[in-house]
């Protein structure tokens, strides 16, 4: 199957793909549009708001947080936040990943154990104090997020691309190639990586929800986004203070989070499937 | 009647024609019949169709009678037993119908037992009998040996032997030998043929070869495009075809007796090849693939290369073109010694010397369309340095001409193309590239009857036209004669023999070349069967002549001395008896 017909229009997919797809799409535009469409603003505070319950009488959808706050905007603004790391990181991690592995993949011989060991070098750190030392060394810079996040997942993804890199440079359109004189980094751009497309696009959607977990679990810990600002993590984290007596402050940010993730992993198991070259064999 | 296959029809949904219509034959005990047809024409589907085989989605009607009982909507567990007691498959690929986990033993064992053939304990002797019928020399061994530590031939035998365990009425074999050297080939047959004249199984062999139908069948079903065009006895429909569909594919089938083409006008060596030895360092000793090995190509010449696989003919080819770096020895373009790997070598040299692969399809950029996998060569120095969209669009069209192909295929991806069209584009690409030598690996091995001829008339148009010189790697014997001017034998990675073309058939000089001659199965119902030399052992022997202990001819210096490349009669050959030894036929 042909990329493009992987990802061409949703039909052909089981209902749950497709429910799920549209779900993830729903969220995406709630996250883009809601905060512009509601009267209040994610930073507004009102003291005679305060934990309001969810319900149409007070204006408030979703309730108020402690600081009276409207949470349907908190949400999505921390949707919008916890999607854009997401989808940083994982370029990130695309870009790193995808030259590092094919080139190391392509190169062979000694430059390929160089950067391979590289790679194992750094996989032996413990990435998540290291990004919590970075985190605390920078002073919780919001950029520094999607790096750190990213430099986590091209490890992976380095290895991944390399593996399939090994297996078609055997191939024989790309022996051809070299054999009309293309030059390497021709035959790296122009014949190797549009085939690696198809196993890229699948590990990147596995890449988003891990980013996504990533980014929740360090701004649960209070070292990603930083008030005023929020995402979905940091709205759990401060949820679970006031869980006894304010549940949906948990509750809210955590089912649209787990509906983020669940809808990933769907439609990239999808992807996976239609993909993936051995199981196709196309 | 034991099996009785009335109208079957095989459709899919979405696809405007049933892939089969109108299929019918019976057939008695001991009886024998072959499915022939070009790829596509429903041989396959019609054979898994009869096994219940087919994908869920495909709809069967028609009737499949064996017995008397239906087959056709029997069932998952009723098929089952029929299958394993009644019918056995043999597929195409041996390597891929063994399950590559588990030991031949065992996968007997569980056929053996499944079906209560044999009790507990007494499955191994059961098996080993299975193995011993279907001439597994050493069997003990074979049980406890996994598939990958077999030969071709070997696993074909041990997929034979599972599918006669439970003893079954009919066998379906579909492209037995396709997958398998010309020397293994005849032994599979004669395996096949002994079976249904001495345990009475009646045969479906499918083949697109009608070399293979010649000898093996009574009686042949020709399909065309799903639909049979012609039934009849083998005699009758290879001297007297009638529909028009099967006289094309008698007068397409490859033989050894076609008009030799003249030989090439003698000129100055354009590539040569000096002493060349090619080795993989393995685990533990080193594999020697080519030893040793010198051989020149002129002008307008055409060598072919033939030789059963391991031979050491693709690593030849690899080495010319600098794929595989060789151990020793030089090969040179016009006396000028090239650079033994390829990334040593400057593109305009490379460019001097081009390949074809075997797998059309594979040596396409599957994310290409054609019109870029063709501007590519051009691109780089041929016309211009960023040549204009509408330059590319006229050069493209102009190379697709050149192959004899419409310039409509050009957004076309590889595999919207068929294979011999995609053939077309691989050679398309490579004389873009204006080479002095184009060297063809299996070129046309995977490709149907008259897309071969196609392809082989296109080679031959091009080199009389631009005088290129030719290096065709093949196992292929009918090809080597429709198109070689030389022809060189290679045998563990030396070279035995080296004729030309209208000399190797007449007279072989070397008993390999003889054995290779031999083994080829001749569309001929008239004409003497295939015969298979020995098989090969595992390792060549350490000294003395690598071919000697499958020889027929070997004498006692032959096991001790391997004999160096003599000219007997104008022919090269590597081979103590060479002078004595008479094998015309």
């Amino acid at each position: 199957m042909s990329l493009r017909a992987a990802l061409s229009p949703l039909a052909g997919r089981t209902r749950g793909v497709r429910l799920g797809a549209w779900l993830l799409l729903g969220v995406v535009a709630l996250a883009v549009l809601g905060p512009e469409l509601s009267p209040h603003d994610y930073r507004d505070t009102n003291f005679d708001a305060r934990l309001l319950p969810p319900g149409l009488a007070g204006g408030h959808l979703f309730g108020t947080d402690e600081l009276g706050r409207d949470l349907f905007v908190r949400t999505l603004t921390g949707t919008r936040v916890t999607l854009l790391v997401a989808l940083v990181a994982s370029l990130v991690s695309l870009v790193i990943g995808v030259a590092w592995g094919s080139i190391a993949g392509y190169a062979g011989g000694r430059i390929d154990a160089f950067m391979m060991r590289a790679v194992d070098a750094l996989y032996a750190l413990p990435f998540i104090f290291l990004v919590i030392l970075l985190m605390v060394a920078f002073e919780r810079n919001f950029f520094l997020i999607f790096v750190a996040i990213g430099a986590i997942n091209w490890l992976d993804m380095a290895r991944i691309v390399r593996g399939q890199t090994l297996s078609l440079k055997q191939r024989e359109f790309v022996l051809a190639a070299e054999l009309l004189g293309v030059r390497p980094a021709a035959v790296l751009w122009r014949h190797v990586m549009p085939n690696l497309l198809g196993v890229v696009v699948v590990y990147l959607t596995l890449t988003i929800p891990q980013a996504i977990l990533v980014e929740s679990f360090l701004s649960f810990l209070g070292l990603g986004v930083q008030e005023p600002g929020t995402s979905l993590g940091a709205l759990v984290n401060s949820g679970v203070a006031h869980m006894e007596r304010a549940p949906w402050l948990l509750l809210v940010p955590s089912t649209l989070l787990a509906l983020v993730l669940f809808c990933c992993h769907f439609l990239g198991d999808d992807l996976r499937d239609r993909l993936d070259p051995r199981r196709s064999g196309s | 009647m034991l099996l009785d296959v009335a109208n079957l029809e095989v459709a899919y949904p979405g696809s405007a024609r049933p892939a089969v219509a109108g299929v019918s034959f019976a057939l008695e005990r001991g009886e024998s019949l072959g499915v022939v047809g070009a790829s596509g024409s429903g041989k396959t589907q019609t054979a898994l169709a009869l096994l219940g085989l087919l994908p869920r989605e495909a709809r069967v009607s028609g009737s499949v009678r064996l017995d008397g009982a239906e087959l056709l909507g029997a069932g998952e567990r009723g098929l089952n037993r029929a299958r394993a007691r009644r019918i056995g498959m043999v597929f195409q690929d041996p390597a891929a119908a063994l399950n590559p986990c588990l030991t031949i033993g065992r996968q007997l064992q569980q056929v053996l037992l499944a079906h209560g053939i044999a009790r507990r304990a007494g499955w191994r002797p059961a098996a080993r009998r299975l193995l011993e019928r279907v001439g597994l020399p050493d069997p003990e061994r074979v049980l406890t040996a996994w598939p990958h530590q077999l030969s071709g031939g070997m696993r074909q035998r041990a997929m034979i032997a599972l599918a006669l365990a439970a003893a079954p009425d009919v066998v379906v074999a579909d492209e037995p030998t396709t997958a398998l050297d010309v020397t293994v080939q005849a032994g599979i047959l004669a395996l096949l043929r002994e079976l249904r004249e001495e345990d009475g199984v009646a045969l479906v062999l499918i083949t697109h070869d009608l070399g293979v139908i010649a000898h093996n069948v009574e009686r042949v079903l020709v399909l065309a495009d799903g639909r049979p065009v012609e039934a009849g006895a083998v005699r009758d429909v290879f001297r007297e075809p009638k529909h028009p569909h099967t006289c094309a594919l008698v007068a397409a089938a490859p033989r050894l007796d076609a008009p030799a083409p003249p030989p090439a006008s003698p000129s100055a060596p354009v590539l040569s090849i000096e002493r060349l030895s090619v080795s993989y360092a393995g685990r533990g000793a080193a594999t020697d693939a080519v030893r040793d090995l010198s051989l020149e190509v002129g002008r307008g010449e055409t060598l072919a290369i033939v030789g059963e696989s391991g031979s050491g003919k693709t690593t030849l080819a690899r080495a010319v073109t600098g794929l595989v770096t060789p151990g020793t020895g030089r090969v040179r373009l016009r006396g000028e010694a090239l650079a033994p790997a390829l990334r040593d070598r400057e593109p305009a040299v490379r460019r001097r010397i081009q390949m074809v692969f075997q797998d059309p399809q594979g040596s396409l950029d599957p994310a290409l369309t054609v019109r870029e996998i063709l501007a590519e060569p051009l691109g780089l120095g041929g016309i211009a340095r960023r040549p204009s969209a509408g330059a590319v669009q006229d050069a493209t069209a102009a190379l697709l001409a050149r192959v004899q192909l419409d310039a409509g295929l050009l957004p076309r991806r590889p595999h919207e193309l068929s294979g011999g069209q995609a053939q077309r584009v691989a050679i398309a690409r490579a004389l873009a590239a204006g080479p002095e030598v184009l060297v063809c690996d299996e070129a046309v091995s995977a490709l149907d009857g008259s897309a071969r001829a196609g392809v082989l008339e296109l080679l031959e148009r091009e080199q009389a036209a631009t005088g290129l010189a030719l290096v065709f790697i093949t196992h292929d014997l009918a090809v080597v004669r429709r198109i070689a001017h030389r022809v060189a034998v290679m045998y563990a990675g030396y070279l035995c023999e080296l004729a030309d073309n209208a000399a190797l058939f007449a007279r072989p000089r070397h008993p390999y070349t003889r054995a290779l001659l031999d083994a080829v199965p001749l569309p001929d119902p008239a004409a003497p069967p295939a015969a298979a030399p020995p098989p090969a052992a595992m390792a060549p022997p350490a000294n003395g002549c690598t071919w000697q202990p499958r020889c027929r001819h070997a004498i006692e210096r032959c096991t001790r001395e391997m004999p160096g490349l003599a000219a007997v009669g104008g022919t090269l050959v590597a081979c103590h008896r060479a002078a004595e030894l008479d094998l015309r036929r």
